[in-house]
């Protein structure tokens, strides 16, 4: 009962599509943000300068060298190699080629880069969500179609099924867990505030202090600007406790997603504008929460429907 | 992996996926391990409640020698973002772990030719109130290590 109750949930035929978007929303984002916004190359040669009293590796970056001894410092040009072979796995795994080989490949070297990054003390929390959704994008039918696999394998088909239409029961597991796995994140957070300060920790002041002493570290004159308006912040605490305590509700009642999605991304923005905390990875990952293959079917009747109707407009003209 | 695996061992396979991440994360994000449990993390930013009047935990980091003459320690010459500089300077002052302070004791005693005598953490003079930022503090010495350069 239990186990059909469980095969039910997580292996429910689901559109492809749903997951190869995701795929390339996330490998998209990841190659941006190493490349581009946070310049992971530049980390790596920061961190190499770095003498080894600050070493202090993550269990998993031992892991990975686990027969080269716990503590072993790799050396600059092993670490700057594996970036690089990490951006070609990222560019295979955006387009679809070898779509699982690569997806493993990219997820296993982010996590060792980052993880590498993360091994001189300190650490942050936007990037740990990416590198689950890598692994478990890499385990799932994520090339299965919107990929250079897919096109090589229906090469010569005379009949081609529309994309919308293709579905697996395995499918719609990495999108699911991807889903329950922000809850817990949330979860963690609303949980962390409570039992370290209880119903105080909405005070209004919790959050007039971050706005004001995180908007003098990184010159956010808004945040400091906004750290003056008292009951507005007191306010906006009790709505974050309420939106993390009840997220889970978006992934139990799908229709609640058009009150939570907004609201996650208006917070997480709101976060960036003010605090500059910048969790991108969050907000491209809430595409984990959007019905793809339902939206592209919607946009096609809809460009259909209105096709007709100039048709027929046109042919009533005298 | 069902291709791999077949299908009953493909549901098995990804059963224990799915058990083994969702349930990490829960049991990390409730406990706290830190950051040896890198990616599962506990969001525990920002928990702390803080209250009317308090000051603000922005620090900088001073070099104290023998004749009390004060040098700024910039994380621009230790090569180090702010964050780097917050695990590996501000936060061992702040809790007196000077076996994590050793490369930047070096250097400095290496700078003053001996004369480092302590490092301490000062804050900026800033507060909250009701009203927002204040500013009118005088900054507060909140930590310091004391340093022996002749053992070096």
């Amino acid at each position: 009962m239990m186990i059909a109750s469980w095969r039910r949930y997580w292996f429910a035929p689901a559109h492809y599509l749903d997951l190869s978007i995701v795929r390339i929303v996330a490998c998209a984002t990841q190659l941006f943000l190493v490349l581009v916004v946070f310049p992971q190359y530049q980390k790596i040669q920061q961190r190499a300068l770095l003498p080894d009293d600050y070493f202090d590796p993550l269990i998993i970056f031992n892991a990975f060298h686990i027969f080269f001894g716990w503590g072993f410092r790799p050396g600059q040009e092993v670490v700057q190699a594996i970036f690089f072979v990490s951006i070609a796995a990222g560019v295979l795994s955006l387009v679809g080629l070898l779509t699982n080989f690569s997806l493993l490949l990219f997820a296993a070297t982010s996590v060792y880069l980052q993880a590498y990054v993360y091994s001189f003390g300190d650490y942050h929390h936007p990037e740990a969500v990416m590198m689950v959704a890598l692994s478990v994008l890499a385990l799932g039918p994520s090339g299965r179609v919107l990929s250079v696999d897919a096109s090589l394998r229906n090469r010569g088909r005379a009949e081609s099924v529309p994309v919308t239409a293709l579905q697996s029961e395995f499918a719609g597991w990495p999108i699911k867990l991807l889903q329950w796995f922000f809850v817990l994140m949330y979860l963690s957070a609303v949980w962390s505030k409570l039992s370290a300060s209880g119903l105080d920790w909405a005070n209004g002041y919790t959050l007039q202090y971050v706005l004001a002493r995180d908007g003098v570290r990184w010159g956010s004159p808004l945040a400091v600007w906004l750290a003056q308006f008292h009951t507005f912040i007191l306010l906006c605490q009790v709505g974050i406790l309420l939106f993390q305590g009840t997220f889970s509700l978006a992934v139990i009642f799908p229709k609640l997603r058009w009150l939570y999605v907004p609201a996650g991304l208006l917070l997480h923005i709101g976060i960036f504008l003010t605090l500059t905390a910048p969790f991108f990875t969050w907000i491209a990952l809430y595409a984990v929460f959007i019905p793809w293959s339902q939206a592209v079917r919607w946009i096609g009747d809809h460009l259909r429907a209105s096709g007709r109707l100039r048709m027929t407009a046109s042919q009533d003209r005298p | 992996m069902r291709q791999i695996l077949g299908r009953d061992a493909a549901f098995i396979a990804v059963s224990a996926v799915i058990i083994v991440i969702l349930g990490t994360q829960l049991v990390v994000g409730l406990v706290n391990p830190g950051r040896q449990a890198w990616p599962m993390l506990a969001y525990a930013m920002y928990k702390e409640a803080r209250y009317d009047g308090e000051r603000l935990d922005e620090y900088e980091v001073y070099a104290v020698l023998k004749d009390e003459t004060k040098l700024l320690i910039d994380r621009d010459d230790l090569g180090m973002s702010w964050w780097l500089f917050r695990s590996n300077v501000v936060k061992p002052v702040l809790s007196g772990q000077v076996e994590r302070l050793t490369a930047t004791i070096d250097r400095y005693c290496d700078q003053s030719e001996g004369a480092l005598a302590r490092l301490e953490v000062s804050d900026a003079g800033l507060a909250i109130s009701a009203q927002g930022l204040v500013t009118v503090l005088e900054p507060q010495v909140v930590a310091g290590v004391n340093v022996t350069c002749e053992e070096r």
